[in-house]
């Protein structure tokens, strides 16, 4: 778009190529403008259909799920928002979309929990337990905004992190709900703010407890590790389904991922460049036999809870505001350089 | 950001035109054409610029001395280049390309956004888009004024400066529509702002035309000569002044910081952001003419003094804010009234006390001084809020505005000044 040549003939003569000219200019511009505001509109959950349209000639989701492969949430134009499948051997390439909306989902053992926010208008949030053929077993109510979802790798528990109030980790305040589920009925077995809270032995009592993204420990599902937040602190905490207690390990832990040999965590670490309340996160690995921790190579600001796709590798979601959101790779040894693994879509969770 | 510092006239190409000369037929459009220009231009940019300070440490993850260092660099930029960017175009007398370069260049870095998520790469582009801007205002207020009858001239920038304004005020309520329709999609707004931008290109390359040849003439000496310089240093309410306006500036926060501190203190999401500027403009709006009359019945430096007065109110509610609609009313309202009591008024006042042929030379240096401290405070606050979080940041530089503000009416009201600084 450049200016156009310079005449210096009065304006009547020139005058009607040009506004011919700009009349076309105007009706590009609404055609871009509104027609890019409806692509990115396809990214928004706001914005779906009842049902995801699936592109002619794409894999069929049973298929692509007899072998290893990745579930997750597709944030390609046009089936944005919707679960799709992708075989392990090749996650770039054109996903199986099903009709199933989520927000945030997460699948093991053939057991699948969803966090829509396509309930009614007057109560959008709500999470779906489905199995294999993504048609849905049982719903439950969310008191708000979906955030994080696990299920424990024998397809027995699942969780559930939504906001209460603020819609993100980000903002000055915000209050979660972190429920753990029956995946077989869909019952609700308990809110970890009904758990006790241990340090060291002693047990601690605060109105501002806060927890978010449990991860289930894969030799022992009733066992799981969770981030607690009080007073300004993000502290790693193991808890136990059947005492119903949570300890706390150390600060400084956020949305925490077991490595599949249980021996490590995958979080994300707020980094000191922001200052304490500018929170942006680095992926981080914790060694759970020390409790100590070392970066890993991506450097932008990751605000997920990370997937294993191995024991050497982890996967996460990035999204910068500008195109749809992706799916990142990189080594967990804090090695080498990140990967683009899935593009246009978050929400991994992998079945090896 | 407001009338005078986002586009007060470098200095009106007055000299241009002699009195008595008729403005060739035709050309009396080009006033209203620029200004929807600049309305179609002002939407593009002030969409962009209300989702920045979000989009920049929120997705892009800057951190706060980042965007300090940034916002101040973002913020100085137009206003230093503006004044060389009017040489040029006078030099060849093509002000229409020269603008059209400006204006082109900002719509092209609007793309640039989308091309880039990187820290470094998008801050580049945005201060690109800073140099369009710095080019394109001084040949555009040329065009208007030779494009005016003499007698004319203050309505056709009235007229300019409104529609401009208007667009300023679209801008924002056009991000937070966007936003909402795809909550995080920056790139929806970046899309909507660039056809913005393409079509008040649009107007200005197929309807705006250039002044025959023969009507140019020199329209100004450039701002910084060594001469005005010594002149104007001499002239000690000028000195006064400059002092004045640049130790109030260095203990200012941008608004851009003004408002991420406030969404970290409330739980505010990213999609009524960009409202935040609309309240302040609102209440400049509303402010602005009132009280320019007050400081022309009572005195200006008083109003000038009150208005930074008031910016202590903002900091302490700011310092103290929570969800509540009376917290943010207070914060918008003081700041816009702030932006109403100060920013033509330092002008006026600067005007009253320089000589008419040195005014040009001497509102640039004025712009200048208070623009490169009010860089500089963006930075510091950035490094203030490193170090002590952003209340401890909103506390030191309330100290500072408190501690200023009665320096600055000492300054200005000190005996030896006499009745240079026409205080009244």
């Amino acid at each position: 778009m450049t200016t156009a040549p310079q005449e210096t003939t009065p304006a009547g003569a020139a005058g009607r190529p040009r506004v011919l000219a700009f009349v076309a200019l105007c009706v590009l511009c609404v055609a871009v403008g509104i027609g890019y505001v409806l692509h990115t509109g396809g990214r928004s959950d706001r914005a779906l259909d009842a049902k995801g349209s699936v592109a002619a000639g794409a894999p069929s989701a049973g298929a692509v799920m007899a072998g290893p492969h990745l579930l997750v949430r597709d944030m390609a134009t046009g089936q944005a928002g919707y679960a799709g499948v992708l075989p392990l051997s090749d996650p770039g390439g054109t996903k199986a979309v099903t009709d199933l909306p989520c927000a945030r989902l997460y699948m093991a053992a053939g057991n699948g929990i969803c966090l829509s926010d396509h309930g009614d208008i007057l109560d959008p949030y709500k999470v779906v337990f489905f199995g294999p053929d993504f048609k849905e077993r049982a719903e439950k109510a969310l008191p708000g905004v979906p955030s994080r979802a696990r299920v424990s790798a024998d397809g027995k528990y699942g969780s559930s992190t939504v906001f209460v109030t603020g819609d993100s980790y980000a903002a000055g305040a915000f209050s979660t709900r972190t429920s753990i589920w029956d995946m077989a009925t869909g019952t609700d077995l308990a809110n970890l703010e009904e758990f006790t809270v241990w340090d060291n032995g002693k047990q601690l009592q605060s109105p501002d407890f806060n927890f978010w993204g449990v991860t289930f420990d894969p030799t022992n599902s009733s066992h799981f590790y969770a981030t607690l937040g009080t007073k300004g602190h993000t502290y790693l905490v193991s808890g136990d389904l059947t005492t119903r207690k949570v300890d706390i390990l150390r600060d400084g832990v956020e949305c925490p991922s077991l490595s599949p040999d249980g021996t490590r965590i995958a979080f994300k670490q707020r980094t000191s460049a922001g200052g304490a309340d500018l929170p942006t996160w680095r992926l981080a690995v914790l060694d759970l036999a020390t409790l100590h921790d070392h970066p890993l190579a991506e450097t932008r600001n990751v605000d997920d809870q990370a997937e294993w796709l191995d024991n050497s590798t982890v996967a996460y979601a990035i999204d910068t505001g500008v195109g749809a959101p992706s799916i990142y790779a990189t080594a967990a040894d804090g090695s080498g350089t990140p990967h683009l693994l899935v593009p246009d879509a978050d929400s991994p969770s992998v079945a090896r | 950001m407001y009338s005078s510092v986002r586009d007060r006239p470098a200095a009106p190409a007055t000299e241009a035109v002699s009195p008595t000369e008729p403005v060739a037929p035709g050309l009396g459009r080009n006033v209203g054409l620029l200004g929807a220009t600049s309305l179609l231009t002002d939407v593009s940019s002030e969409s962009v610029n209300a989702v920045l300070p979000l989009y920049l440490t929120n997705a892009l993850g800057y951190s706060a001395l980042g965007f300090g260092i940034f916002d101040g660099i973002y913020q100085g930029m137009s206003v230093i280049l503006r004044i060389f960017g009017g040489l040029a175009a006078d030099r060849r007398g093509r002000h229409k390309e020269v603008a059209g370069f400006g204006y082109g260049l900002s719509a092209a870095c609007k793309l640039g956004l989308l091309a880039t998520t990187a820290r470094v790469p998008t801050a580049g582009v945005l201060f690109l888009d800073r140099t369009g801007k710095g080019v394109r205002t001084a040949p555009r207020d040329a065009l208007i004024s030779l494009s005016s009858e003499p007698q004319k001239m203050g309505l056709a920038f009235g007229i300019h400066r409104a529609l401009d304004t208007v667009g300023a005020f679209i801008g924002p309520i056009l991000a937070f529509l966007l936003l909402w329709f795809t909550p995080k999609a920056y790139d929806s707004v970046f899309v909507v702002s660039f056809c913005f931008a393409v079509l008040g290109l649009g107007v200005l390359a197929c309807f705006v035309r250039n002044p025959p040849r023969e009507r140019l003439r020199p329209a100004r000496a450039p701002a910084f000569t060594r001469e005005s310089t010594r002149r104007l240093l001499g002239n000690r309410a000028f000195r006064r002044l400059t002092v004045a306006g640049a130790l109030l500036g260095l203990v200012t926060i941008s608004d851009a910081f003004i408002y991420l501190v406030y969404q970290r203190r409330t739980h505010m999401s990213a999609t009524p952001f960009p409202l935040l500027f609309v309240g302040t403009s609102l209440a400049y709006l509303l402010l602005a003419v009132p009280l320019g009359r007050l400081a022309d019945r009572i005195g200006r430096a008083p109003v000038f003094l009150a208005g930074n007065a008031l910016l202590i109110v903002c900091y302490v509610v700011l310092r103290m804010s929570g969800p509540g609609v009376v917290p943010i009313a207070v914060i918008l309202g003081s700041l816009g009234t702030y932006y109403a009591a100060t920013d033509g008024i330092l002008m006026a006042l600067a005007s009253e006390a320089i000589p008419p042929d040195l005014r040009s030379s001497g509102l640039a240096w004025l712009t200048t001084a208070t623009t490169a401290a009010k860089a500089l405070a963006s930075g510091l606050f950035g490094l203030c809020w490193l170090w002590w979080g952003p209340n401890g940041a909103v506390s030191w530089f309330l100290a500072g505005m408190a501690l200023a503000v009665p320096v600055a009416v000492l300054i200005l009201f000190h005996p030896s000044t006499g009745r240079e600084v026409p205080a009244r």
